[in-house]
Formats: structure tokens, sequence, C-alpha cells
């Protein structure tokens, strides 16, 4: 299914629409308007004026997944919040992206126990891990160009199941 | 009239400079203060100044840092002291930027610099080995491991300004 | 429960801190304020295993008494009707006072603090302060009574401080700092006390004494690594830990030493390695305290032996021959392939298993051969026999070796203990400085000779006091006869209050031992000793679980057997039969299918068709049953090697495959059908044996001063297993000793506790203590093959022949030579056997 079995092999064609559709991914993603913890307040300070995340097409966040692209997972996930965090992720419509923001996010920080998941790519597919505690926006904003040039690199058959 | 006030407000701000920092492009000046990822200092002599001595592993609350040591020998040296960090690993996303490793570490080796672009697409890619952690040789420093006349570096712990 | 509250204790009253308390009369100071009171008196020298010697000045206390009439004697009061106390003027040292009645101490006074400061302070002064790069810095005496007691600021400049040896090697295990001592001696009084072996010694004077070692090669004992646990400092280190990782890293594993019979209690201390694949591995090994069984002491072997573990040519992958080569296997598809072999062979299996298997191991082989209806179960190896009589004449519940003292008595009969199992030699020999009557009774001259108690009244034929020097391979008729021969000895003995006769193999084959050891039953029983509490026999058993193999069914004798009428199907477990004993091959070759498991591709696994890898001690959980038949857990403390599973799991699986009911899914419930199928271990399950308590001497547990924090005893301290059934006083055959024919010579096996077993070389850094090999000759049988000391000699015995360097002393007696096995890679004779011996002058080809 999907673009590719219609299009079937055309090269060149093919390579500058992939191009032309990661360009365009980039420019417009929308994020899930979805904090957790502290990492949220620098989220949202990457969203302010003084970084200005809209720069990278980003004016949006969206409160519903099904509007959204990229989940941003900023702060500690909880056992009790990680049932939510899944669903919330199963309700965005590919393509979609998740930055797994901080350390807690990635690989639960200095909480080590048994109340927050160590790492939230044990429920969902990370894209880019953001170290720092918090990021700054300046990181996060890396970590969005990171992801960027990863969706640069990215195939059409690559979402295309 | 309130509505004029309101209007004034909003065009004195149009003739303003935007706040925007235009990141990637332009970085704002961090604080002296400012904890970014680590660095592995040498002594003017080219030598590392890490003694493999886990403290900072020790001090680190988020268990970020792991050290295994080995004996250092006039024939393979590394440290001017008895002992270097064979193994030197930094999980940079376990790490929270504490500092606590600088305060602990007694030969100042560790030091947390300014490098704050940390994002990786795979998680394996957030351990920094020691290679990459400790500083290059300056001009005119010999690498380390290098082999030293016997004799020259007897002292368990260097002092600072004299390591041999 | 040891204590030093005994029932017949008389009790006496102190006064710690204005808090009257009870405590033994005699006891020292420091160890009853700890253990009635919880008073840290703060020690560097002084060490409750030891005699105090008040050298470090760190235990300053205030002391007082009462005050008593110098005419009348009668008690002094204050006008309110308090005794009154007379203080001795100045600062006492606590470690060298015995409670006595009416003593009076201050703990807590500005006086004692200024003390302590005082004494910490100047012992910092020459102090390197290198912790952060030694091996003891986290678990240092001197650091943590720094920390509790110390001032924080010297007056001395660093400038001043000596400058002397960082890393001086006073041996190959051990290092010493000299810059680090305190001079506490406490290593040193380790040496001359508790093992009786003074290498160690102080030289110079003042500021500039040092420890030395005196021996060559340096420190040359069994027990030098109890010195660096002991070392209040990090001045003495060992090599095989060095800078291997902090303490407070640690994860300290409770164990057992997989070597001897006296199952030293272990404390396995794993960090994660990067060189190890990212597994647990094992950094170092420590006494754990258990004071029924080695107090808080570990021989060399088991602290430095652990390297097997990890070895290289350990096996990882299952073996299945085809042809003449070996493919790797699966273990599900090699379960059912043994299963089917195992059934095709018709009842036609038997087993032999070796000391170094657990009792869950054991159990589920004798299980499985016994449910494919075999019933051979033969012990490895068939050179030690008598663990039945152990089983009824053996240390009975409750005994404790550390409990002989004045007016008991000790015979060892035939065994090198030292060499043997060297933890029994060295709770023997504390035994004797307590007053226990040692008796050492051997056909050469043994270090333990040396030990034997001086009795003027007893001369000897060749040596005098407490020790019989007998013909080489007549142990058997000497005890026998001992009533006869050795009158006085014998009577001595009879009329202890306790005795313990331990009765080792040396000399003599399986059925003189047999002699010896229904002997040395015979003696106990008709003496009236048998059954007492801390009377009975103990065999040095080879391996770790020697009467674990009794318990199981598992008998030396079947061995002969299973030789003499060779089975269809072997089952090999952790037995070196072909590198242990020459003369195997030829009964092996009549046994269709051999099947090993095991550790090491040894010569046995290369003539097996399949060959299944099994963990060690070090990675699994099991139980050992030691010579005092006291069963002891172990807990797993490394990652696995490879393919490599517990052997109860692959015996299990094998069994479940021949449809002999399903495999048990843990070593737990291994043994509870082990507690209810096997009378002698009715009701020991893993909880009763990890259950502890508390012990005496203190040196456990948090306190600042003892050194090593893995003294504490968390995995339990085992369950000794009653005696059962009731031996009677047997009449003895003794077996004739060997004869050499003309031109021929009886060689005598002996043990060295430093070998080239394929579980001990991977131990590098012992290495360079391990023999040559050698045959020890008395002069006139070397005179007579015109060897002199150092010639090369061919020694040929059946199933080989070897070429060693003789050694010629009049140590050994006349006609036999004596043979130590295992130190070379060729197997040489198990038990005594005729042979020649030829001189060479090329030189021996000796590996190692």
């Amino acid at each position: 299914m999907g673009i590719s079995s219609k299009l079937g092999n055309l090269g060149v064609v093919t390579t500058t629409l992939e191009q032309a559709v990661n360009w365009g991914r980039t420019g417009a993603m929308w994020p899930l308007l979805f904090g957790l913890a502290c990492c949220a307040i620098e989220m949202m300070a990457a969203q302010a004026s003084d970084y200005d995340m809209s720069r990278f097409g980003m004016e949006l966040n969206r409160a519903t997944p099904r509007q959204s692209d990229l989940l941003i997972v900023a702060g500690r996930v909880t056992r009790k919040m990680a049932p939510v965090v899944r669903q919330l992720y199963d309700q965005m419509s590919d393509p979609k992206w998740v930055v797994s923001m901080g350390d807690c996010a990635s690989c639960g920080g200095v909480y080590n126990n048994y109340a927050i998941v160590q790492g939230v790519d044990e429920i969902i597919p990370v894209d880019v891990y953001v170290a720092g505690c918090p990021p700054r926006p300046e990181q996060l904003i890396h970590g969005i160009l990171t992801l960027h040039e990863k969706i640069r690199g990215e195939h059409i058959s690559d979402w295309a199941v | 009239m309130n509505i004029i006030k309101g209007f004034m407000t909003t065009f004195k701000h149009v003739l303003e400079e935007p706040v925007t920092l235009q990141y990637p492009e332009q970085v704002k000046d961090f604080e002296k203060r400012y904890k970014g990822r680590h660095h592995l200092r040498r002594y003017d002599n080219g030598l590392e100044k890490c003694i493999g001595c886990s403290l900072c592993a020790a001090a680190c609350p988020a268990d970020a840092i792991w050290v295994e040591a080995a004996e250092n020998s006039d024939e393979e040296r590394y440290s001017p002291g008895e002992r270097y960090a064979k193994t030197y690993e930094i999980n940079m996303l376990r790490c929270i930027f504490c500092g606590y490793c600088e305060d602990a570490c007694p030969t100042q080796a560790i030091q947390l610099g300014h490098e704050h672009q940390l994002s990786f697409t795979d998680r394996r890619d957030a351990i920094y080995i020691k290679d990459m952690l400790i500083d290059a040789p300056a001009d005119g420093q010999e690498a380390t491991p290098r082999q030293v006349e016997a004799g020259v570096y007897t002292q368990s712990i260097p002092n600072m300004e004299d390591p041999s | 429960m040891v204590t030093p509250v005994k029932e017949d204790t008389e009790l006496v009253t102190i006064n710690i801190d204005g808090k009257d308390y009870q405590v033994p009369k005699g006891g020292n100071l420091v160890d009853m304020a700890k253990w009635v009171a919880g008073n840290d008196i703060p020690v560097f020298c002084y060490h409750p295993k030891m005699d105090p010697v008040g050298m470090c000045r760190m235990c300053l206390i205030e002391l007082g008494g009462v005050a008593r009439d110098r005419a009348t004697g009668d008690i002094q009061y204050n006008d309110d009707g308090t005794p009154q106390i007379r203080w001795f003027p100045k600062l006492q040292t606590a470690c060298t006072q015995t409670v006595n009645d009416g003593m009076y101490i201050k703990t807590n006074t500005e006086q004692v603090k200024e003390g302590r400061e005082s004494v910490i302070e100047f012992l910092l002064t020459s102090h390197p302060l290198d912790c952060p790069i030694c091996d003891k810095g986290g678990e240092c005496p001197l650091q943590n009574l720094t920390m509790a007691h110390g001032n924080g600021v010297s007056r001395m400049y660093f400038d001043d401080k000596m400058h002397l040896n960082k890393h001086y090697p006073l041996g190959d295990l051990i290092y010493l700092d000299r810059e680090r001592c305190i001079q506490c001696a406490r290593c040193i009084r380790f040496q001359d006390e508790i093992v009786g072996d003074d290498v160690l010694a102080f030289h110079e004077r003042g500021r500039r004494l040092q420890i030395i070692t005196n021996s060559d090669p340096g420190f040359d004992t069994y027990f030098s690594g109890n010195t660096t646990d002991i070392c209040p400092v990090g001045a003495l280190t060992t090599g095989d830990f060095r800078f291997g990782a902090r303490p407070w890293e640690l994860t300290e594993v409770p164990s057992i030493s997989p070597w001897d019979a006296a199952g030293e209690n272990i404390s396995l201390s794993t960090r994660l390695d990067r060189d190890f694949g990212g597994k647990a591995m094992i950094k170092r090994v420590m006494p754990r305290q258990n004071e029924y069984v080695n107090e808080i002491w570990i021989s060399d072997k088991t602290r430095f032996g652990h390297h097997f573990t990890r070895s290289d040519n350990r096996l990882s992958k299952i073996q299945i021959r085809k042809g003449s080569n070996f493919s790797e296997s699966t273990w599900d598809s090699t379960f059912k392939a043994v299963a089917k072999t195992l059934k095709e062979a018709n009842g036609s299996v038997a087993a032999i298993a070796g000391g170094s298997a657990t009792n869950e191991d054991l159990y589920e082989l004798a299980q499985l051969v016994t449910g494919l209806g075999g019933d051979k179960l033969g012990a490895w190896s068939p050179t030690h026999t008598g663990a039945d009589l152990v089983a009824q004449v053996g240390l009975p519940e409750g005994s404790n070796l550390g409990e002989l003292g004045a007016g008991d008595a000790i015979l060892v009969i035939a065994s090198d203990l030292e060499e043997e199992v060297p933890m029994w030699r060295l709770r023997l020999k504390t035994a004797q400085d307590r007053g226990a009557y040692l008796v050492v009774a051997n056909g050469r001259n043994t270090r333990l000779e040396e030990l034997a108690t001086e009795d003027p009244n007893i001369k000897g034929r060749v040596v005098d006091g407490a020790a019989i020097r007998y013909e080489a391979g007549s142990a058997a008729a000497v005890m026998a006869n001992l009533k006869k021969s050795n009158k006085d000895i014998a009577k001595k003995l009879a009329d202890a209050n306790h005795l313990v006769i331990v009765a080792g193999a040396e000399g003599l084959t399986l059925e003189g031992h047999r002699a010896l050891v229904q002997s040395a039953a015979n003696f106990l029983i008709d003496s009236g000793h048998a059954g007492k509490v801390n009377s009975g026999l103990l065999v040095p058993l080879p391996g770790a679980n020697g009467m674990g193999l009794h318990y199981m069914g598992f008998s030396p004798e079947t061995t002969q057997d299973i030789a003499a009428n060779p089975p269809k199907v072997l089952i090999v477990l952790n037995a070196e039969i072909l590198d242990d004993d020459p003369t195997a091959k030829t009964w092996l070759s009549q046994v269709d299918t051999v099947i090993t498991l095991g550790y090491f591709m040894d010569a046995i696994a290369r003539e097996s068709k399949f060959v299944l890898p099994v963990q060690t001690f070090a990675e699994r959980d099991g139980s050992f049953t030691n010579g005092e038949r006291r069963v002891q857990r172990f807990y797993t403390a490394q990652g696995p090697m490879g393919d490599a599973i517990p052997a109860w799991k692959a015996v299990g699986n094998i069994a479940q495959a021949a449809d002999l009911g399903r495999a048990k899914l843990s070593a737990a419930a291994v043994m509870v059908a082990i507690a209810k199928n096997v009378a002698a271990f009715e009701g020991i399950t893993y909880k009763v044996l990890a259950r502890t308590e508390r012990q005496f001497p203190d040196v456990g547990g948090d306190d600042k001063y003892y050194g090593g924090n893995a003294y504490q005893n968390t995995g339990g301290i085992g369950k000794q297993i009653a005696l059962s059934g009731t031996a009677k006083s047997e009449k003895v055959t003794v077996p004739d000793a060997l004869k050499a024919g003309k031109g021929e010579i009886v060689l005598l096996p002996t043990t060295r506790l430093y070998d080239r077993s394929h579980m001990f070389i991977p131990t590098v850094m012992v290495r360079s203590r391990v023999s040559l090999p050698f045959v020890h000759l008395n002069p006139k049988d070397a005179k007579a093959l015109k060897l002199a000391d150092g010639d090369y000699a061919e020694v040929n015995y059946d199933g080989g022949s070897v070429r060693v360097r003789a050694v010629v002393s009049d140590d050994v007696s006349v006609g036999a030579a004596v043979f130590p096995r295992k130190l070379t890679e060729k197997a040489t004779p198990l038990v005594p056997t005729v042979g020649t011996i030829t001189k060479v002058t090329e030189p021996a080809q000796i590996e190692g």
C-alpha cells in the first residue's frame, strides 16, 4: 500500500519527490501540546519569542494528537502515565515522530525507581534523544534540527507500510 | 481613547528590534558557570590528570559515570600517578549536568564545559567514551600512553603544580 | 550461638559511661564494651583474634575502680551513699584491660576525645593521604576513624613527610606500601600467633621502622591474604585486586570455597566489568565470618583461586563427538540425544562424580542413574574413603574446632593438613595454642610436625615430642596398634576431654585408608569420645563436597568396582579421571560411551561422546557439605560463561527427556527433594541454611575499625548434619604395605595445595609458587639410584613416565619416594604404586 506502490520504481522522480515531501514535513511540523514535568517549562520557553520555534514552522502546538505529527515527551514518564502516552502516540496519524526530551524521558534519569518508566523508548519508538536536565531551549531546538536531518534522510517507503 | 493607547503600545513594539535569537546561527553567550558536557583535562606536560579513582562515579547522583582503573607503568604511562582510568564513560542521557563530579575530583581532571548540543538519534551514541571526553594533546604535547624514564613519576597522587 | 558467655561463665559488673553492664569475667574491655554496650572504642592495633599489644594508643579511655580502704578492704562511699571511684590520673589503653568487678570507664569525656584526636593527628603526620587511589579507600579504618575522631586539619607540613617505597612486593601476592603503614603489627602478629609461621617482622627502629619479610620466597605462607584484611590501612594490598574496583562499588555475594573439605565461608565481591562483556565479575574474594568453620580467615588458594571461573579454557559450548571431531549443539537436542544413549544402555549405566559437584548436582545425578536401572555411583578420587564413618563418629552437631583448648587432644595422622585443608591446619594450630595436645603422625616430615606439642617425656624414633614418624605406608598399622606401640601418646589422647582425629590417606591405598579410618573410629569409640560434642573423626576428603558425595550415595569403593566392571555408559561429573589417574585409560577404553559434565576440555572430555559445559560455584546457587558435615549454601555471583548451565539442571533435563519425571526448576527445589528423600538432610531447606546469628567477636557489621566490610555473614552459617547410625568398634585387618621388588621403589603420591590442575592453573599470579615437579627421596635410596639433590630423574610407573627433579633429604623414609600429584601436565600415580626411578641427564620437560 501507499504511495510507493503506486509510483513504482521511478528513479530520479521518486528521489526528488522524496526530497520534496521530506522538505514539506520538516517545514511544518506540529508538536502535540503535551508536557509532563520540568522539561515542559523549557519547551514553553523554546516556543516563546526568545527562541521562537515557529521559525521552523512549528507555530502551532496542537491540543489533539490527530492533528500533530511530533510528540515531545518532556519530562519523566510515570508508570501510571505510560499507557496515556502510548495512547496519545497511537492516536497520532502517520507520519509521526517522537523526541525524548531530557534525561528522565530518555532513561529515567535520577529517578531510578519503580514508579518511573526507565526511558520512554520502553513504550514508544523514539527518533531523537535530547540530553540535559532539563535541556535548554537551544538543546531542544538542536534536537529538533537533528530530527529534521533524520527526516531528510527518510524514504517514502519507510512510512509506506 | 483607550484604543489609541493600546495601539500606541503595539506600534511602539513594531519599531523595536526583535528579541528572537536566531539559533542555531546565533548562539547566546552562556554564563561562565554554565555546565555543559564534560572534558577530561591534561597537565601542561600532556599527561592525563585523571587517576581513575572513581570518586566522580561515586558522587554522581544519576549513575552516569563508569570508570575502570588500571596501573601505569613507565613503559606505558597515561598519568603521573600509579593509577589511570582505563575506561572512562559518561552517559550523556543520564547525566544531569549537576557538576558534582567536578567537585569530587581530587585532581581537577573532569570539568564541565559549555558544549550543549547533545542530541542523539541512537541512545548508544550518548555514551561518551574516554577518547571523546579527553582533551586532544595541545601543540607540542606528546600523546598518551607514552614511554617515560624510570624514577620520574614516583608519587601515588601527583602534585597539581608539578606532577612529576 | 558463638558468644563469650557460656553456661559456666562468671559474670562481673562494669560501668561504662555511667551505666552498669554484666560481662563475663576475664574478657577484653574493648570486646566487652562493644558486645554488651555497643560502645565502639576505636582501635588500630588491637584485634579480637590476637593478643593485645597497646601499640597504637587509639583506644585511650578514662579508667577507674571502686575505692577500697587499704586496711580493711571495705568499699568507701561518698556522702550521698554512692561508691567512691578512684580514677587513674592519665588515660589508659582499653585494649590491654581485662574486665573485672567494679571497673568504671568513661569513653566520651573531653579528655578522651582530645586523646583520640591527638593519636589520629600523630598517625597522619606521615601518611601519604593517597586515599583516592588506595585499594583500601572506602573501607579503611584509618579513614573511618579520622572522619569520626580526627580534627580535620593538620598542623604538620606536607613537605616533611617521609617518602618511602610505595609498591613493594612482599611476596608474589601481597604488596606493601611503606608510606601508608602505621606500624600496628597486626600482620606480624597474625603470622606469628594465628599461623605460627613468623615470616614477617619489624626492621629498624623509630621513624624508620618498617615491615620486612624474612622468608625466601617472600611472605611464604598459605594465609598471606588475611593480612590485607586485618591491615587497618592500605599498607598491605593484594596484587589480585590492585585497582580492581573501589570497595563501595562492589556487590558482596555470600559463597563457599570450592577447594577443600573445610568449606570456608567467603564473600565474592563482584562488579560489572567491561572486559567481561559487561557481566558481573568476581573482583576479589573476602572471608565471611563463620566462627564454626573459618572464623574470619581464608587460605590464599581460596582467595586467589577464583580465576578458573573466567578462564579462556572454560567449556562454554556443548561438544558432541562426530567421528574424531567435536561439533557444537544446542541443549534441547543434546538432552534428547543423551537420553536416547542412556536408555539404549539397558541399565548398564554408572556415574563418577568429583568433589566440586554440589549436593543438588549429586542428588539429581543419583536419581538419573538409579532411574535408568543403574546402581553404581562412584566418588572421585578413589584415594580417600571413610565418609560413612565420619557420618557416624564425626564431630556431632554443635561442635566447633575453635572451642578446643586445654585438656583436649588432636591427632593428625597420614595427612599434610597444610597442603590438604589449610583452614583445619590453622584452626588446630590455634587450638594447640590454647593448650590442646596436638599429635602429628606421618611417614615423612611435614610442616605440621613443627606444631606438634613439645613433650619432654616422649622420645620418638626420629622426632621427639608428640610427633610420630612411622615407616611410609604403615599409617593404618600405627593407628591400629597405637595403644601398644605409643603408649604415652595413646594415653594422652584417650584421657583428653575432647579428642579430634584427622585421618588422611597419605601413603595409603584405598583399603589401607579404610583400615586407618576404621582404627581411628575404634579408638574414638573405645575411649568414649564418639558422639561427644567437640570430639570426633575428620577425613580430609578431596574437593569441597566429599561428605555430600557420601550422603548422595557415591563412594570411592564403587569407583573401584566401576573400574573393575566397566559399564556401557559412564557419566562423569566434575571428575578429571584421565588427568588424575594414569591407569584409568585401560578400563575406560572398555566403556562404550562417556558423557562428561565439566568445566574444562580435559583428557576425559576429549574421550567423551557428549561434553556438556556446567557452571562453577560462582555462577549458580547450590550447597556443599563440608568435612565437618556442615551443609552451607552459596549464591549466584558471576555472569554466566557461554552456554554452561548448572549440572543439576543438565542432569534433570536429561532425566526428563528419558521420561523419568519433570526437571526441577531451581536449586532450592532440588534441595526440597533432597530433604524429603535423604534421611540425613531432613529439615534442611535453603531458608534454614540462610539463617545467621550474632557472632563473637563482633568484627562485621558497621564498625569502623576491623577493616573490610565483607566479614559480615549475611548468607547464612549453614547447618551441621546430626550424626547418624551407631558405629561399633570393629576388628581391622590392616592390608600389607606395598613392597618394592629389586630395582623398584614405592611411589607415594601426596597432595600439594598449589598444583597444576585445570582448576588452579588459570590463577596466573600464584603460578610461580607452584612447585616444579619433583620426587623426594631418602639419601639411602638416592645413593642406590646414584641420584644427588637437584638431579633429573625419570620416574616410570604403571601408565606413564615423567621427568622430574630429584630432592634428596632424610625427611622421607627409606624405601619410598614421595611423588606429589598434579605437578605435571601428565597424569602421575593417584595411589601408592611400585615404579622405577632412573637418573637422566637431559633436563626435564617441565610445564609452567
